[in-house]
């Protein structure tokens, strides 16, 4: 039954990482900006230059790819719109919108270039006839550059036929069209899929292995302060209810309530002016992960690197901490009012063997849940504390390709980001289920 | 005990309650433009202004406690001040009662815009998330297991319905909507909706001449489906998905607003969802159903006004956790633009100079308190409702 689950679960998993995936790389190709840097020097280019430019950067990023496995658009436009330059894209569909006819819009717009690659007329000339969104203003436009037309007879036949009306439906009919499986985003995928990330203003090489050294930090940190976090949780949570400790557990509360209470930008902020600033102290550094070479041993690599960790890890640890915390209390607390415990204590264990012998391992159990779900947290953290404490991880990375505007790779990042957590929340419930057979997760699932 | 809980429990009260006040007042506490003026024949209330303030010589004005606004520098200097410098200022309502950053901005000016921000976010930001999990949360239960049942040409209709939708997406056009005029938008959308309205109507008649087709019903698993979106939506790390849509949604302090509610109501969703479920199995309810009353009235009568109350945990936390998502990103530099007064903004202008730690340590406290009523109001919440 168990194992049918699991299964299950891992085969859901495939669709919904497939599902994220398509979301993600729709919402990367909706941000604005342009996925092409302009040219160095445009003013100097002509414009077969440029358009020569473009041309090539759009076959180096694949852009001249159809973007998806199909494509629904009305009829009065192209089946082919990857084909056109996205500077010019805009411009020509509101045309094709106008004109209720795509090869009118195709005619014209061979004959403009044809007539700017000849120098026929001027670059002004034909980045404004390009962008006349509308019959209207092309009309407006055509006493500017009268002369230029006149000068091109094809030019001229072309805008006249433009703008003589075309009565259909096309506006308002559909055409569907599959484009098969070379595509924008399928190559994206494939590039994901083989940790290459997707193209930046980094090197392509490049990237695919600091996005996968990135990866390996921000894993290694927010795995170490989990289980930091966790195992200092449970033994705090055992000493509050210590008889001799009672007194002190208020404060242990409200230590740890203000602790949760506090954003981890400030608490490093904070760290730093005491610990590494030197205004208070200096034992320290301020941020870096030292100056390792390759060839140093792991020994003498944790030696040079610790003192950079710690204040990164106090950063990532004390709010897990804090929420682990309260719910081992409620959990002990729980344990402690059942029957076995005093059966324990009466046979003549003491407080804290029966505590950790007994009570502790059912608490753990309902903790093992929580794991999975603190990695979104841990990986929100990371943006925070890897960018203060300059570690070369993903929530850096991620900034930084913000910072940039390369939307590209902040999505591949929410991508990996979403694995990992979807793969964290399984793996957390088949501890859950392993460290405790009895609860069937199926039936946890059912009682939510 | 039982009384310093309360005790601080009111605090907590007070201080979100001055928080909002504060933010709500800020342009009549600190503005850099009088609040009331006259001049010959006229009075002016140059507050309300957008823009540069221009002195002018009026008859009489009324200035602000603070008089700085959300802009002003202090040119003169060009470090921090500290609050125990001698300032020499000509009026004693000119002094920089809390110093000024490195940028000479006036750091009690710069909190009070602060709250401002904060106290939007948290509210906006909240009530968007609490209209959409409220509604995800009582369909999801309510409707969710076998309330909906329908007969298969109906689904093939919805089916229908939401080809066609998508398509009436896909169909405003790829392009920007600037420059193009409305009727271009609108007429694709108009015409499928046309479409919608026949296809109505011969599914209608379709349904009334056979009937008999109606004989099987199956469930919509509608309660699988937004469980999965919520599932889908909190395995993204928040953070990250509100820079992924800031990339998208770009703008002031209303974009952040946005991109907060639409990522934090699943939360709401969930709590409220376990509460509809409790309660739809109560008693009153099954009695409420066999005297034939219908689901809206229901759903809006008997369940929201019981359930509602146990979705004021959830929002408590989630005003921090909204401020703490803006307040962090516009830590790192990604949220609101350097015109806008920030909190976390402040604490990371704080980070260049930690002498000026002044500069840190009141919005520090401003921020920490913040949360941490948050914090205080929902736990009280909590234990109020387990016992």
């Amino acid at each position: 039954m168990m194992l049918r689950y699991f299964l299950k679960r891992i085969l859901w998993l495939i669709p919904t990482l497939w599902i994220i995936s398509v979301v993600v790389f729709f919402l990367a190709k909706a941000t604005k900006g342009d996925a092409i840097s302009p040219p160095r020097f445009e003013e100097n280019m002509s414009l077969k230059q440029e358009a020569e430019y473009y041309k090539s950067e759009r076959i180096r990023m694949r852009l001249d790819l159809p973007l998806f496995y199909f494509n629904i658009h009305r009829a009065s436009q192209t089946d082919t719109v990857y084909r056109i330059p996205e500077r010019h894209r805009e411009a020509l569909l509101s045309l094709a919108y106008h004109c209720n006819n795509w090869p009118k819009v195709d005619r014209f717009y061979a004959a403009l270039k044809k007539a700017a690659f000849q120098k026929k007329i001027s670059k002004a000339a034909f980045n404004n006839l390009i962008s006349s969104y509308h019959q209207s203003s092309l009309k407006a436009n055509k006493s500017k550059w009268t002369k230029e037309i006149d000068s091109v007879p094809v030019l001229k036949k072309r805008i006249i036929e433009l703008q003589s009306k075309h009565l259909s439906l096309d506006n308002y009919l559909l055409n569907f069209k599959f484009y098969g499986f070379d595509n924008q985003y399928q190559q994206w995928l494939i590039r994901v899929l083989n940790g290459n990330g997707a193209y930046s203003s980094l090197q392509q090489k490049e990237q695919g292995k600091q996005l996968l050294r990135a990866l390996q930090w921000t894993l290694g940190m927010s795995l170490l302060s989990l289980f930091l976090a966790f195992g200092l949780a449970l033994l705090l949570g055992l000493l509050a209810f210590k008889p001799a400790f009672k007194q002190f557990k208020p404060y242990l509360e409200r230590i740890f309530l203000s602790l949760y209470a506090t954003p981890n930008f400030l608490m490093a902020t904070i760290l730093i002016f005491f610990f590494a600033s030197g205004h208070v102290l200096k034992w320290l550094p301020l941020y870096g992960i030292g100056d390792a070479s390759e060839t140093d041993g792991t020994f003498s690599l944790i030696q040079l690197r610790a003192p950079y960790l710690i204040l990164p890890l106090i950063c990532y640890t004390y709010a897990a901490l804090a929420y682990f915390f309260e719910q081992v209390k409620g959990n002990l607390a729980n344990q402690l009012k059942s029957d076995y415990l005093l059966t324990a204590q009466a046979k003549g264990l003491s407080y804290f063997a029966s505590l950790s012998k007994h009570a502790l391992p059912n608490a753990i159990i309902s903790l093992i849940s929580l794991l999975g779900s603190s990695i979104p947290a841990l990986i929100s953290g990371s943006f925070i504390i890897e960018t203060i404490f300059n570690l070369p991880g993903m929530g850096k990375l991620s900034v930084e390709a913000f910072l940039n505007r390369d939307y590209d790779l902040i999505f591949t990042i929410t991508l990996i980001g979403a694995a990992l957590t979807l793969l964290g929340n399984l793996i957390s419930d088949f501890a859950y289920h392993a460290a405790d057979p009895r609860i069937s997760i199926y039936q946890k699932e059912k009682a939510k | 005990m039982k009384k310093a809980n309360f005790h601080t429990l009111s605090l907590a009260y007070l201080y979100l309650g001055l928080m909002a006040v504060l933010g709500i007042l800020a342009p009549i506490l600190a503005n850099d433009k009088p609040l009331i003026a006259k001049s010959e024949n006229a009075w002016h209330f140059p507050f309300l202004r957008e823009g540069l303030y221009e002195k002018s010589d009026y008859h009489w004005q009324l200035n602000p406690p603070i008089p700085y606004g959300e802009g002003s520098l202090e040119y003169a200097q060009s470090d921090a001040i500290s609050p125990f410098d001698d300032q020499s200022k000509k009026a004693w309502n000119q002094r920089h009662w809390l110093g000024t950053d490195q940028l000479g901005r006036d750091v009690l000016t710069q909190l009070i815009y602060g709250c401002r921000t904060a106290f939007w976010v948290g509210l906006g930001s909240m009530l968007i998330a609490f209209i959409i999990g409220i509604a995800v949360g009582g369909f999801s239960a309510y409707l969710g297991d076998g309330q909906l049942s329908y007969t298969w040409p109906k689904y093939l209709f919805f089916l229908l319905l939401g080809i066609l939708s998508i398509i009436a997406f896909t169909l405003i056009p790829p392009y920007q909507v600037k420059g193009v005029s409305t009727s271009q938008l609108l007429s694709p959308i108009l015409s499928i909706c046309l479409l919608i309205v026949l296809l109505l109507l011969i599914a209608r008649l379709l349904f009334k001449r056979y009937s008999d087709i109606k004989s099987k019903q199956f469930n919509l698993p509608l309660d699988l489906f937004l469980n999965r979106l919520i599932e889908l939506i909190d395995s993204l790390p928040s953070l990250l998905l509100v820079i992924a849509l800031s990339a998208l949604i770009q703008g002031g302090v209303a974009s952040l607003i946005l991109i907060i509610g639409l990522t934090a109501w699943t939360g709401i969703a969930k709590l409220f969802r376990a509460e509809v479920l409790k309660i739809k199995n109560s008693p009153f309810i099954s009695s409420a159903q066999s005297l034939g009353f219908g689901n809206s009235r229901i759903l809006f009568k008997h369940i929201l006004p019981n359930a509602l109350p146990s979705v004021t945990v959830a929002i408590s936390f989630g005003v921090s956790s909204a401020i703490l998502a803006e307040s962090s990103l516009s830590f790192l530099g990604l949220g609101l633009s350097g015109a806008q007064a920030s909190w976390g903004a402040m604490i990371a202008s704080a980070r260049v100079d930690l002498e000026a730690w002044w500069v840190l340590l009141f919005p520090a406290l401003a921020i920490f308190l913040t949360l941490l009523s948050c914090h205080t109001i929902g736990k009280s919440i909590m234990k109020q409702q387990h016992t």
